[in-house]
């Protein structure tokens, strides 16, 4: 670059020398021409620097153009949970509706006067909704009377009184995909910005915005006066366009340096854009706030963070605050500072007044209000970055990470934030309880996955015992020997070749299995001893190794391996003998789906986090539909989740009745490895799967069983779950009740020994039992302290 | 010891008190809400679960009428939502599956319905259409 000036130079000089021959005397001429030479490097030293500043300036406004290019569409996909639909015989209660509105940003009021709002009374919740653009259409607004007795709602109207079947809320906004880290943002659309908001901040930071071209050198001098006079600074010089282009930059030094290349900038941008596209620019970029390490962007935003409402409901007040924070978020902090910020709020009222902005009794009436400010940041804002790991996954093989982090798209998922944040509580609790039993070389730790079977609706995905932790997710990573948790895939087996039924008796003693490398396997029972002869319903209930890998080796150990890729999962574990007994490693989310096929009869249905997608308009991108595949055979699935309900009847799974309402019917079945290095619970109701893991990250004995661990957090997780309805085995055609000796499997009548009744083929053979009292009594002492 | 005797018997009683197997009486036909129907809870309340998933369903069926597919089964997948063990629901799932040309989804739906319908012979018969059409027999 200098080289070329020089050259330049020197070409300047050879180019007019030739007319000074011509013009000048000999003598004045070398005079002058020996001046020009000294002058020429000084000449050329201003033309170089100017050049300089000049491509300088261009560099910094293709910089910032780009910037300003990529942060229009940088908006990132908001995630939802699932709505409430609320409807008459609902099991909800008062309470609960109440958090729900107030999670979605509705404000309890004395009287109703914008949607948005609602209303408590005894016993009854009159709401205000707002519109909603869900991915199958948008839910208009309504005005409704919601009345509850007991826990549940009884009827819903509208203001006529008219009766309203169904109402889906508006979902709650539980997080965002994010390109970059901590940081969240509300996309305001140009037409949602209120007007009084851009004439404030045009009032209040920046009066001649409308006029200037960037940098408005007047307002700097002018600043400096106010501030001068008020011994603090009450305002900066900056135009709304050099604060956006600071914001871009995140550059706090005040040097010199920077303030030119934020003018240079902010000339730049206003050389490029209109006032209208800058001012929107804006709305969506300054920084207003702070939530730990996340910053707080935007005032669509800020208005969330702050208010719990959106940016349009906010009142003049609310408003005026906000406009009040821009100056300084951390000093004039609401929560942290309310005096600073009040006094602050009150000097915006004034001035928009005395600007005109607002009228003065506006002014004055804002100035009665509190901050109105919520105690905590919104809980819109809630972190799940569990559940947040699976909503990836399948929208992976759709979208871009760019897409994702960019185009302000809007994922509708599954999550029940009522049940993720108790599942949440549950684990951590039950996970300290546990500790205090345990040696702990390493921290205990678990996970939780919750599903929907019917739907194979993911409500809640818990991946250790800090929900804030976004570190290792082991509901969806940790690979664990299942132990016998893979018991009912060996009895489905079974059952599913016809050799088999409930009454079926096992054998339920010491057996060596010769190994393919040439070594023997003797498995034994949990409590070392073999039982003779029991029924299948016991052996499985009870979890008897011996009877389960005699049964396993009987159907083919390749049977049930083939049925991992039938219920659900991607691969097929070697046929190893060991594998009857659950030597082969499943996540916990892996463990939720096969046992989702069993909890929804043998129909495989494909577990899913998200259900739809739509752009930020709301417009449907991806659905993600409900797809089923018969998977196992329905009377034997039929048959095997009766053994599962005896489970927690009778067998390992009984502790659970400790914390069930009486009438909950569940099936379950516990799982322990090696060591007891993990401990399982898996188990359904009617209308929820819940998988429990514990253990030990560095993969250390937790010296729990799965009864003595897991199921102590699944059984509280569940009875947590109730109202809900217990386990229903539905209708099997084909099956005959049938009175069974629990013990033996033969046939007996009710009331009789240990008897249960079970769904039996009716073509199978049954022997019958002889009934007297001794048997009852004795059969109950014997199957003492012999369980796992 | 006494105590331990009586226990078991205790036990060995209340073992009997959960009998799934037991047939399902005149209320509990499929199309009303299950949840409802259970001991120990509030019978007074009205089944609102079924009105909204038949709303829903309603909605799904004209959605269906004019063609738009998706739509529809989005209805119909909120009202299986509501009501998983509505044998009809499923059914009607199953229609619209049909509609979009998938016969394989709409057999296992149909096949579905039919296990739930349990012995509602309307549920019953409309499953069995629904195999029919999706060419399972």
């Amino acid at each position: 670059m200098i080289d070329d000036e020089s050259d330049r130079g020197r070409r300047q000089r050879q180019s007019r020398i030739p007319s000074a021959v011509n013009n000048e005397s000999p003598t004045t001429f070398w005079h002058r021409a020996r001046q020009r030479v000294l002058r020429a490097p000084k000449r050329s030293l201003a033309l170089t620097a100017l050049a300089a500043v000049l491509l300088y300036s261009a560099f910094l406004g293709v910089h910032v153009v780009r910037e300003f290019e990529h942060r229009q569409w940088d908006v990132p996909a908001h995630v939802y949970a699932a709505p409430l639909e609320l409807y008459a015989g609902l099991p909800l209660s008062q309470e609960a509706l109440v958090e729900s509105l107030v999670n979605t940003g509705h404000q309890r009021v004395a009287t109703l006067a914008r949607p948005g709002e609602f209303l408590t009374g005894s016993g009854q919740v009159t709401v205000w909704t707002r519109p909603f653009p869900f991915w199958d259409g948008e839910e208009p607004s309504r005005r409704l009377r919601v009345t509850f007795d007991r826990g549940r709602v009884v009827s819903m109207a509208d203001d006529a009184g008219e009766p309203v079947t169904l109402l889906r809320l508006e979902p709650m906004r539980v997080g965002s995909v994010f390109k970059v880290h901590h940081e969240d943002r509300i996309l305001v659309g140009p037409d949602a910005i209120p007007p009084m908001l851009t004439a404030a901040l045009k009032a209040i930071e920046d009066r001649k915005f409308d006029r200037h071209h960037g940098v408005d050198f007047a307002a700097i001098v002018r600043a400096a006066l106010v501030n001068l006079r008020h011994g603090e600074i009450r305002q900066g010089g900056s135009t709304l366009t050099q604060q956006l282009v600071k914001s871009y930059f995140l550059d706090g030094r005040r040097t010199f340096g920077r303030k030119f290349r934020e003018a240079i900038m902010a000339v730049a941008l206003e050389l490029r854009y209109d006032k209208t596209e800058l001012l929107h620019a804006y709305v969506n970029e300054i920084y207003l706030g702070q939530q730990g390490t996340r910053a707080i962007h935007g005032f669509g935003l800020a208005s969330e963070f702050y208010f719990a409402k959106r940016l349009d409901e906010l009142a003049v007040h609310e408003l005026a605050l906000l406009v009040a924070i821009v100056k300084g978020p951390s000093y004039y902090d609401p929560r942290r500072q309310p005096e600073r910020a009040l006094a602050r709020r009150d000097w915006v009222l004034k001035r928009l007044a005395e600007l005109k902005v607002i009228d003065e009794q506006t002014a004055n009436d804002g100035a009665r209000q509190g901050l109105d400010v919520t105690a905590r940041a919104s809980v819109a804002l809630r972190y799940q970055p569990a559940y947040r790991d699976l909503v990836r996954a399948p929208l992976a093989d759709d979208y871009s990470a760019d897409d994702l982090a960019t185009k302000g798209r809007r994922i509708f998922t599954n999550l029940d934030v009522g049940i993720q944040a108790n599942a949440q509580r549950e684990l951590t609790e039950g996970l300290s309880r546990l500790s205090e039993q345990t040696a702990d070389e390493s921290p205990l730790e678990g996970a939780v996955v919750i599903t929907r079977p019917a739907t194979g609706d993911v409500v809640a995905l818990v991946g250790g015992g800090d929900a804030t932790f976004s570190g290792f997710n082991r509901a969806l990573d940790a690979r664990r020997p299942v132990g016998s948790l893979i018991k009912p895939l060996v009895y489905l087996a079974a059952l599913e070749s016809g050799e088999y039924n409930l009454a079926s008796q096992l054998l339920d003693e010491a057996l060596d299995v010769d190994l393919p490398n040439g070594t023997v396997w003797s498995p034994q029972n949990f409590s070392l001893e073999s039982h003779g002869r029991v029924s299948f319903v016991r052996a499985l209930a009870e979890s008897y190794n011996q009877a389960t890998v005699r049964l396993g080796l009987d159907v083919g150990v390749d049977k049930v391996a083939a049925l991992f890729q039938r219920l659900g999962l991607t691969t097929t574990p070697a046929a190893h003998p060991s594998l009857l007994l659950g030597a082969v490693g499943l996540s916990p989310f892996d463990v939720a789906q096969l046992y989702n096929s069993l909890a929804n009869g043998g129909d495989r249905v494909p577990l899913r986090a998200v259900r739809s997608v739509t752009d930020a308009g709301g417009q449907a991108l991806t659905r993600y539909p409900l797809k089923i595949m018969p998977a196992a055979e329905a009377d034997a699935v039929y048959q095997l989740n009766e053994a599962l309900v005896q489970a927690v009847e009778r067998g390992t799974g009984s502790p659970a009745r400790e914390w069930l309402p009486q009438e909950l019917t569940v099936a379950g079945k516990t799982g322990t490895s090696d060591d007891y290095r993990d401990s399982w619970f898996a188990g359904f109701t009617r209308d929820h799967l819940t998988v429990v893991w514990v253990g030990r990250d560095d993969n250390t004995p937790a010296g729990l069983t799965g009864s003595a661990g897991a199921l102590k957090i699944w059984a509280p997780i569940t009875a947590g779950l109730a109202p809900s309805a217990g386990f229903d085995p539905g209708f099997a055609n084909a099956l005959k009740p049938t009175w069974i000796d629990y013990e033996s499997g033969l046939m007996t009548r009710r009331g009789c020994g240990d008897a249960v009744l079970l769904p039996i083929p009716p073509d199978a053979d049954l022997s019958r039992r002889p009934c007297g009292v001794g048997h009852t009594v004795r059969d109950w002492i014997d199957r003492l302290g012999s369980r796992e | 010891m006494m105590r331990t005797l009586l226990l078991l018997l205790a036990m060995s009683m209340s073992a009997c008190a959960y009998n799934p197997l037991i047939p399902p009486g005149p209320g509990d036909a499929p199309g009303t809400a299950p949840a409802a129907e259970r001991p120990g809870e509030i019978g007074e309340v009205p089944d609102g679960a079924a009105s909204a998933g038949a709303a829903l369903v309603a909605a799904g069926r004209t959605e269906l009428a004019a063609g738009n597919t998706t739509r529809a089964a989005a209805s119909i997948e909120r009202a299986l939502r509501i009501e998983p063990r509505n044998s009809l629901w499923w059914t009607e799932l199953g229609k619209v599956r049909l509609a979009e040309g998938d016969r394989q989804q709409a057999l296992a739906l149909g096949q579905r319905a039919l296990r739930l319908a349990g012995g509602d012979r309307a549920a019953q018969a409309a499953a069995e259409q629904l195999i029919d059409q999706a060419g399972g027999r």
